[in-house]
């Protein structure tokens, strides 16, 4: 006996590949709802099944509608702040058109929705928002996706014979935080979606651009999941540490500022760092210099990489999400 | 092959299907739940939440692994990396058993997450029995498999459904994870008696019974779909299980539009009144 190891007998791969198909069938859209379409499953496959309660393609249609109906709630759920701001049956389009693509592979439903990110950022469809405001959410759910499967990992906690040379070593970024920068305010947004207090599945509209672009530090570390509201030199320093050592990134941020702004950063500077290692956003120290993977639409077409010369914001806020909410 | 303890999960317990939003409750006050049934693959990705979530649940309840991606009767042979990772978290939650289904997900790379029947044919049960003999053997422990809720049947079969499952649980040496709403359900689909199905099951080998709701077509028919209470049909059924086998663990699956803990609650004391 092959145990386990023995493939199917070929009348049956032949025709789960016919069932497969039916069941990916797409549903119709025509009529305002999503319809399956019995009229397209295939005779070859209809000849195999019996007549149920209610006809022989009736079943075929459950199951057809289950397919998508199940990858469509994933897809929202994976994505709600795009799902929500271009409405449920735009996003079900979408979502149908980059799923009849890239049909799920793995017995991780989530990762049905790996690569959506990009193909929305690429989407030429129309959606009703402004072109940059679609890439931001996309971008945004997309960071939570990724922030969400980061490992777990030890937190870097300098020792006080590492802090003598601390300004010439590079801190190592953990995984499980980004920084976002937003020019319409969409990560309160998100929270408010997922908080329940926008129920529909109409679009929401989208909130007035705020007056300059704002950063947010994302960040699942340990127990701790929320969003960090950053001063624009604040962003800068943390996005400049994580590819330069300390101090050539103080230098850097440094020259950044007006000489008023810079009386002030000593003070500022220190929270700063201080507020960093405290959440865990550092593993800990390299003499060299590290690649960093920044999440960010750059990684979809290679151009459109957030621009970090964002200015303005007036106090730091951080909201730490519900550690038990697992999706 | 190794026995169920007694002293691990009792025959009698009643349990419950783990969904997020029952955490809240079940690690509140204590809750008269005698184990929890985890959707196995809600914790075999990287995210490490889920994983943190689950530890303190396993500190304080028995749980079992419940899987829907085993694609037993698949087009390939079994996933051993799958396997694998099933078996390391088996290991880590002290499962006393885990079940899946006996039907088919997914091929040719295309995974179909839903759990599909086959015609019913004895080839087939070599098939099924073969590859779930392999399956308990690589866990280590118990394996049950459940019978599905079907919406369509194939004129390739040759054998009753009950038939075929129990030739299968018989052949390769393992369990029923045995679904009354399941049951239920197809009867309805298939106009068979759910009785008769009852009636050919071996209750010696019932690792587990499941219960939840469905939803009537109005066309006819019904749907798998537990999002409401257990009906009066599958509460009837159990109560004719539980005379021709009880004891055996009971579960309690509650997926969509989960209602407050203390309807689920109530929901959980009606077993032991329908066991009599």
């Amino acid at each position: 006996m092959s145990y386990g190891k023995s493939g199917a007998p070929s009348w049956l791969v032949a025709l789960q590949e016919e069932l497969g198909k039916a069941l990916r069938t797409p549903l119709d859209r025509s009529t305002g709802t999503l319809r399956p379409q019995p009229e397209q499953y295939r005779g070859v496959l209809c000849q195999e099944l019996l007549p149920g309660v209610r006809g022989t393609r009736a079943g075929l249609e459950i199951y057809n509608r289950q397919y998508w109906f199940r990858l469509f709630g994933v897809m929202q759920s994976e994505f709600p702040l795009v799902a929500r701001l271009v409405g449920f049956w735009r996003f079900n389009e979408l979502a149908e058109a980059f799923l009849g693509k890239h049909p799920p592979s793995g017995h991780d439903i989530a990762s049905a929705a790996d690569g959506f990110a990009d193909f929305l950022a690429q989407s030429t469809g129309e959606t009703g928002l402004p072109r940059e405001a679609l890439v931001q959410a996309v971008w945004l759910d997309e960071s939570w996706r990724r922030l969400w499967r980061a490992p777990e990992e030890v937190p870097f906690r300098p020792a006080a014979s590492e802090l003598a040379s601390l300004a010439e070593q590079q801190l190592l970024p953990a995984r499980g935080w980004v920084i976002f920068e937003e020019s319409w305010p969409l990560v309160e947004l998100r929270r408010r979606l997922l908080a329940g207090s926008l129920p529909g599945e109409h679009p929401v509209p989208l909130p007035p651009a705020l007056d300059t672009p704002r950063s947010w530090a994302l960040f699942s570390l340990g127990t701790r999941t929320g969003q960090l509201l950053l001063d624009p030199h604040q962003a800068y320093l943390l996005w400049l540490l994580r590819s330069h050592p300390i101090a050539k990134a103080l230098g850097m941020l440094e020259v950044s500022c007006s000489p008023k702004e810079q009386a002030a950063l000593p003070g500022l500077v220190q929270g700063w760092i201080a507020r960093s290692v405290d959440l865990g956003f550092w593993t800990g120290l390299s003499g060299r210099s590290v690649v960093v993977d920044e999440v960010g639409p750059g990684e979809a077409d290679g151009k459109d990489r957030f621009p970090w010369s964002a200015p303005v914001a007036d106090a730091a806020t951080m909201v730490v999400d519900d550690p038990m909410d697992d999706g | 092959m190794a026995a169920i303890s007694s002293t691990r999960l009792r025959r009698d317990a009643i349990g419950l299907g783990l969904r997020p939003s029952l955490y809240p409750a079940l690690l509140g006050q204590e809750q008269p739940v005698d184990f929890l049934e985890i959707i196995t693959e809600n914790f075999l990705g990287p995210a490490p939440l889920p994983r943190r979530n689950l530890a303190r649940i396993r500190a304080r309840y028995p749980v079992v692994l419940h899987g829907v991606s085993l694609n037993l009767l698949g087009p390939e042979p079994i996933d051993e990396v799958y396997l694998e990772q099933v078996r390391r978290l088996a290991d880590e939650v002290d499962a006393a058993y885990v079940t899946d289904h006996l039907c088919w997900t997914g091929g040719h790379g295309v995974s179909h997450h839903d759990l599909l029947p086959v015609p019913y044919v004895p080839e087939l049960v070599e098939l099924a029995a073969e590859r779930a003999a392999w399956v308990q053997k690589r866990l280590d422990r118990p394996f049950g498999l459940e019978n599905l809720s079907s919406y369509v049947q194939f004129r390739r079969s040759k054998l009753s459904e009950w038939k075929f499952y129990t030739s299968v649980v018989e052949s390769a040496g393992c369990w029923f994870l045995l679904d009354l709403n399941n049951i239920q359900v197809s009867s309805l689909n298939h106009g068979f008696d759910p009785r008769e199905y009852l009636r050919a099951i071996d209750f010696s080998r019932v690792l587990q019974v499941h219960l939840a709701g469905h939803t009537r077509l109005p066309e006819g028919g019904a749907v798998d779909t537990h999002d409401q209470a257990v009906c009066d049909e599958v509460w009837s059924l159990y109560q004719e299980a539980w005379a021709l086998g009880g004891p055996f663990p009971t579960l309690l699956e509650w997926d969509d539009r989960i209602p407050p803990f203390e309807e689920v609650r109530r929901e959980l004391g009606k077993v032991r009144e329908y066991q009599g």
